[in-house]
């Protein structure tokens, strides 16, 4: 078989064929978020987010597969009137409030898109993320990045409430430059104050966004294949939710076929 | 004759007869428990099972391509292959040993696969004596751990048949691939059986277009492109995230994979 859908002539044959020969990834997955978390400010992101601690990881894949095609993602929580979001998830960068030491992550990745190969991504929805609860008050966290243009130098600022607790997610392109607001990499993060927690940097290719209507109905946006990022082998999955900071509980279920080299 | 490759074959597999609908039903009559144990927020349901029948001549498979649900309550629900990992008898304390979560070819690699573990009750729980009752599974995890113990969570009073739940795993686990043991504290004294449940699932049936009892309709052909593949026995589950009695009803349209 041939390449399916990083290919320039994509088929639905083609991925029913893939997933007869190889085999599809299918797997369903709970996770929670035990703790309330830290609601965003206008000076955070304006949007409250969570994100969901477990990060599944792509397994290997076998000879004649260099990965997966998402087709069909769902995820419910209890609450209604919040979005979910499942995406692949790059972590760009660290820092530790102890010593204010950054810590370097990865680039985002180069996809193949419609036979092209070798395209530089860019993360349209970056998420600054408390991995462990902060003492601080009022923080001032200012990353330094590249952007979607690969213009180095750009610089975000984000104000995180007194003591963020874990989980907390703050978007941070309401604070970018509005030309400059994808981020290839991440060469810089330090904090203002504080000497207890840790907080990453995460950049995002969104695979499902849903909305949570009045009650436990998932009206997805993205519900059928959409974008054809290539997942591949040891890539991980991230989960987060908006538009809410309360506990919660969280069922994904997955489904991937075999996109074949 | 190779797996299903495309539409076409499809169709000449359905003219020539390799095609099959059954009908599937399940009935809830009550409201079951909004929770099975302490804790729990996100609200589980699951009712009958649809068990694939004995293949006919000439066909070593069933592949799942479409179904249609109608429920009485407007709730979508997950479609997926129940694996049965293991129960527990609260009276006599016994663990039934289940099996494993199986191994499948994905991705072109043969492995084990995890899953997020389902607490089913499978008769309604029923405390007879003392107060509390505290409850944590022994599992393998998605890494092949073997000695991993989930938190202990405290059981609900009464909790009736058909509530379900997902299994807390430890720390960052996500997954099981095997069910081992069951172990109690407390003063608790309880009658009933807990099943644990294993579940890949296949698609989902979404009311989302719907304003009241709902009709929804799955096409795997043109929503995911993922056609499971079905062996006599396997058993299929319909889990809801609603705790409302219901009665629900309809269709799986399978095609025959060719002996």
């Amino acid at each position: 078989m041939t390449a399916n859908f990083t290919s320039a002539s994509p088929s639905i044959d083609k991925a029913i064929a893939a997933n007869a020969n190889y085999g599809s990834f299918n797997r369903l997955i709970f996770d929670m978020i035990n703790g309330t978390t830290s609601a965003a400010t206008t000076a955070c992101g304006f949007v409250t987010a969570q994100r969901f601690p477990t990060r599944p990881t792509i397994p290997s894949v076998g000879a004649g597969v260099q990965g997966y095609i998402a087709t069909n993602i769902q995820a419910f929580t209890e609450d209604s009137n919040t979005i979910m979001i499942v995406g692949l998830e790059y972590l760009l960068g660290t820092v530790l409030f102890a010593a204010n030491t950054f810590t370097a992550g990865v680039s985002m990745p180069l996809k193949t898109v419609k036979g092209t190969s070798g395209i530089q991504t860019a993360s349209g929805l970056t998420m600054m993320v408390v991995r462990s609860g902060l003492t601080a008050t009022n923080p001032v966290i200012t990353t330094t990045y590249t952007d979607q243009a690969g213009t180095t130098g750009r610089t975000c600022s984000l104000t995180i409430p007194t003591n963020a607790t874990a989980n907390s997610a703050f978007l941070m392109q309401p604070h970018m430059t509005p030309s400059s607001n994808g981020v290839r990499s991440v060469q810089s993060i330090s904090r203002s104050t504080g000497s207890i927690g840790v907080i990453d940097v995460y950049g995002i290719l969104p695979l499902y966004i849903s909305h949570r209507n009045v009650a436990l109905y998932n009206t997805n946006i993205l519900n059928n294949f959409s974008i054809p990022w290539l997942i591949a082998p040891g890539e991980r999955l991230g989960f987060y939710r908006l538009l809410s900071n309360t506990t919660c509980d969280a069922c994904i279920s997955i489904t991937l076929v075999p996109e074949p080299s | 004759m190779t797996a299903l490759q495309n539409f076409d074959e499809y169709v000449t597999r359905a003219l020539n007869g390799y095609w099959a609908r059954r009908s599937f039903c399940g009935q809830i009559d009550s409201n079951t428990t909004a929770t099975l144990f302490a804790g729990q927020r996100l609200s589980l349901q699951l009712g009958a099972l649809y068990t694939i029948e004995a293949m006919q001549p000439g066909v070593s498979g069933y592949r799942l391509t479409a179904g249609t649900l109608y429920s009485s309550t407007q709730t979508p629900f997950l479609i997926g292959k129940i694996v049965y990992l293991g129960a527990y008898n609260l009276g006599t304390g016994l663990f039934d040993t289940g099996g494993p979560m199986p191994t499948v070819t994905e991705g072109n690699i043969s492995r084990q696969v995890y899953s997020s573990v389902i607490m089913y009750a499978a008769s309604n729980l029923t405390r007879t004596s003392g107060t509390s009752l505290n409850i944590s599974v022994q599992y393998v995890d998605q890494d092949n751990n073997t000695a991993e113990s989930a938190p202990s969570v405290t059981l609900t009073n009464p909790v009736t048949q058909n509530t379900a739940a997902f299994l807390r795993l430890n720390g960052t686990d996500i997954g099981a691939l095997d069910i081992t043991g069951c172990s109690t504290t407390g003063t608790g004294v309880y009658t009933g059986t807990i099943a644990f449940l294993g579940f890949i699932p296949f698609g989902i049936f979404n009311p989302t277009l719907q304003t009241a009892a709902s009709a929804m309709q799955l096409n795997l052909l043109t929503d995911t492109f993922s056609l499971p593949l079905l062996s006599a026995n396997d058993q299929i589950g319909f889990i809801n995230f609603s705790n409302a009695a219901k009665r629900y009803q309809g269709t799986l349209s399978f095609i025959g994979e060719q002996a």
